[in-house]
């Protein structure tokens, strides 16, 4: 396998009352095994939409989404649900924790998803936060976290099964200076240690200088 | 996920948003706890109804005295039963047939009278001579409405009678020192029956006493009753002045002579000694009855069937040889009379049989009659039969003297009574349930018969009727509030979980899971109020027991006790029960609910697509 995402004339409409909107046109684009990529555009250019497809939550109208050599818009939702379990790890721009779970409980949310008892599922969290230096955090809800830390126990969660691919979404957006850094850093760790790939979105024009891959969105085409 | 994780997830997320999960918790326990308290205390309410009250009128919510007695009423619009001056409309066995067939009436019995004249007791008070002037029979199952002991006829055993306090009377002679009485009429307003009555019944030298009597005492006694025999020499003659009518005391001679006549008389067709001696039985009395408007005593009508055979089969043996020709019969010698169909009573014994009593006149003597020389004899035991007259076939007029068709012979098969149509003036049905009493009287009126409760009996059968009603609307209402509160409470749940379902999703919750996860939540909020609303409810009903049972007693003391005799004040002890019928039927109902509604907004939920997890904010 050469590319762990690859998308042929990708097309999402939506119906807006009468009219049509061309979310995503056309869009064919590819990503190497092991390697990272940044889509950048500014609201409305789709970038979302992209991810979302990309990241199974939705199915394209039209066009092929293969990743890990499987045609993912054919899956049916059952499958569809395990994909994302097993091969995706999703990071939100407002980190999207549980407020009424520990981080430990947090991170192991996937795994028991999964169908995993809680004693190994724990074990893996515990072990993950460890990775993310959120060892302090095991047992704390997330009331008591900052951005910055939620961000991290997120991204544990991310990794609870292993997964192929990162897909973040405006993982830094809510986040300081300091943290933001931290937070990128964090995905060079993984990408290189763990052969994790990492798509990320973003509106920051900055963030393209970081990656070698970048695509351009701009009203739902590939500029 | 696993579904103890499942439960977990939604225990956590509980103890962290009580404020939320109130909104569903609160409502199902005060649904629980309500129908507990109300369910409970209407049962116990119903229950100590029928604990208070006698036993026999336990079964009285179930039993219905019908009677053809015109109904007069009173200054006070008071519904009392009067006895009415003539014949009424009588009841036979096809009403007794249309009435069974009413929805709800497990039997119902005539009442039909035991015709024997003579009927006395001498075992009851001491000196005194009780006559049982109005004896009727009851068939087993409706003995209920007068007494709660055994009151089954086996040959041999002493036979169970319900007497009626009316009888215990003492009748005697007041002459005042005088041998002649003289009561004037004239003035007097006719068809007034009560004024007459209260009037004559001062003037004459007949008066009556009634005697002080231990109800307790007296059931369970067995005492002697003689049947039959021939009437008591009148030991006075009448005269009908023009004004009104003379009363003369008889010398001991005259009597005396009046006897031998009558001996004379008689021993031509009938043996004397066996004609004038009568039947007697033994009998234990199983009940008290005490009422205004019942002067019955009642007996089992098996019994009757036996003892009427008897009665008729002694006349017949105690016949001579000597031929009786048709026009004396039914005016020298008079008895009972047979048609074919109806077995009455005819005429009136013997001249002068004028008895004036608690609210009784029979006969009247119009003034063609010859008073000296028409002898008339009443024979104990003597059916005359007779033809009946033409067109006469559904007409079951009462008549004042008997049948009027033409006279046959004397009828001589002694099972006539068993064979003839019996009428009555009352029938007595039985409920198959006191819930049904209002239902039922309602048929009956529906059918031609018209009855209604004396208000204690309306308002007993209503409260019992209620309470049925109120559990029904509690239930119901138990049901329909439940469903809708699990409902809307959990579709607001799914509402505002929409980005936390999105995010389950998109980490790989699968449809199923959601709507585990929401069905359970719901299961387990509903579970919380109910077990919080079942401990509630059970010391709520414990809390109200003396409230409810202080309400009971003053209710029972201002509307019941009238009617009914009320043996023993209900302790708080009942009012203390739990319905557990009722409390595993709101169980399973509230667990069925909460599974089966919960459906609806956890589907819903499990529609959420994944994409609310990315959806720009």
């Amino acid at each position: 396998m050469v590319n762990i995402i690859e998308t042929k004339n990708l097309i999402k409409k939506y119906q807006d009352g009468d009219s049509t909107v061309m979310a995503l046109d056309n869009i064919s684009m590819s990503l190497p095994v092991n390697e990272s990529m940044v889509i950048i555009g500014t609201s409305g250019s789709g970038k979302t939409t992209l991810l979302q497809l990309l990241g199974g939550l939705d199915y394209p109208s039209s066009g092929e989404v293969v990743i890990n050599n499987q045609i993912i818009n054919k899956l049916n939702d059952n499958d569809l649900s395990n994909f994302r379990n097993k091969t995706i790890g999703f990071v939100f721009q407002f980190f999207h924790l549980q407020d009424y779970l520990t981080a430990k409980e947090n991170v192991a949310l996937p795994l028991l998803l999964n169908g995993q008892n809680q004693e190994s599922a724990f074990q893996r969290a515990e072990e993950l936060l460890k990775q993310v230096h959120m060892e302090h955090r095991i047992n704390h809800t997330p009331t008591k976290m900052s951005g910055g830390e939620m961000q991290r126990v997120a991204i544990a969660r991310a990794l609870a099964n292993d997964p192929k691919i990162i897909m973040a979404d405006e993982p830094t957006g809510n986040l300081d200076r300091a943290n933001a850094e931290n937070v990128l850093d964090i995905f060079d760790e993984i990408s290189k240690r763990n052969g994790v790939s990492v798509l990320m979105i973003t509106h920051d024009e900055a963030m393209a200088d970081r990656y070698e891959h970048v695509l351009h969105l701009d009203k739902g085409k590939l500029k | 996920m696993k579904f103890s994780y499942i439960n977990k997830i939604n225990y956590k997320k509980l103890k962290k948003y009580k404020g939320k999960s109130m909104f569903l918790i609160i409502p199902i326990t005060f649904l629980m706890s309500l129908g507990i308290v109300i369910s409970s205390q209407a049962t116990n309410i119903m229950e100590a109804s029928e604990q208070t009250i006698f036993g026999t009128a336990a079964e009285s919510g179930r039993l219905i005295e019908l009677s053809s007695r015109q109904v007069t009423g009173g200054g006070g619009g008071d519904q009392r039963v009067r006895m009415m001056f003539g014949g009424d409309t009588e009841y036979n066995d096809g009403d007794l047939e249309t009435i069974e067939s009413i929805d709800n009436i497990e039997a119902a019995s005539l009442t039909a009278a035991v015709p024997i004249n003579q009927i006395a007791t001498d075992d009851l008070f001491n000196d005194v001579s009780l006559q049982i002037s109005n004896l009727r029979s009851i068939g087993q199952e409706l003995s209920a409405q007068y007494t709660d002991q055994n009151f089954s006829y086996q040959a041999g055993e002493p036979i169970p009678i319900i007497l009626n306090a009316n009888t215990f009377v003492r009748n005697y002679e007041d002459w005042g020192g005088q041998d002649e009485i003289s009561i004037e009429m004239g003035s007097r307003q006719r068809g007034d029956p009560s004024i007459d009555r209260q009037d004559m019944e001062n003037q004459t030298p007949f008066k009556f006493k009634a005697l002080s009597y231990d109800k307790d005492n007296l059931i369970g006694k067995e005492i002697t009753i003689s049947f039959g025999g021939l009437d008591l020499i009148q030991t006075y003659e009448q005269e009908f002045t023009g004004s009104g009518i003379l009363f003369r005391k008889l010398t001991d001679e005259q009597i005396q002579e009046e006897e031998n006549q009558r001996q004379e008389d008689i021993s031509t067709n009938w043996d004397y000694d066996k004609i004038s001696q009568p039947i007697t039985r033994t009998f234990r009395v199983v009940g008290v009855l005490e009422s205004e408007s019942n002067y019955a005593s009642y007996v089992p009508a098996d019994f009757v069937n036996d003892l009427m055979e008897e009665y008729v089969k002694n006349q017949l043996d105690a016949r001579t040889e000597t031929e009786i020709a048709a026009v004396d019969l039914n005016s020298v010698w008079y008895g009972l009379t047979y048609d074919g169909l109806e077995l009455q009573t005819s005429g009136f014994g013997g001249l002068g049989s004028f008895r004036v009593g608690p609210g009784m006149i029979r006969g009247m003597v119009n003034n063609e009659q010859e008073q000296e020389d028409q002898k008339s004899y009443n024979i104990p035991g003597l059916v005359i039969n007779t033809e009946r007259e033409e067109g006469d076939t559904d007409a079951f007029q009462q008549r004042m003297f008997g049948s009027t068709g033409e006279v046959i012979g004397i009828y001589d098969d002694p099972a006539v009574y068993e064979q003839a149509v019996h009428s009555s003036d009352t029938i007595v049905i039985k409920i198959n349930d006191a819930v049904n009493r209002l239902q039922v009287v309602e048929d009956l009126n529906d059918a031609g018969y018209a009855y209604q409760d004396l208000n204690d009996q309306e308002v007993f059968a209503e409260l019992q009727n209620t309470l049925k009603n109120v559990t029904t609307i509690v239930t119901i209402s138990f049901i329909i509030l439940s469903a809708i509160i699990i409902i809307l409470t959990m579709g607001k749940f799914v509402s505002e979980s929409t980005k936390e379902i999105g995010v389950f999703r998109a980490i790989g919750a699968k449809k199923g899971d959601i709507k585990q996860l929401f069905m359970s939540q719901a299961i387990m909020y509903t579970l919380i109020g109910y077990i919080i609303g079942a401990l509630i409810g059970i010391v709520l009903v414990f809390i109200l027991a003396k409230p409810v049972q202080l309400w009971f007693d003053a209710f029972i003391e201002n509307t019941v006790e009238e009617t009914f005799a009320v043996v023993q004040q209900t302790s708080a002890g009942i009012f203390t029960h739990i319905d557990w019928q009722m409390f595993g039927i709101y169980t399973a109902l509230l667990l069925a609910i909460a599974v089966v509604v919960s459906i609806i907004p956890a589907t819903r939920a499990s529609r959420v697509s994944p994409v609310q997890a990315i959806k720009n904010e």
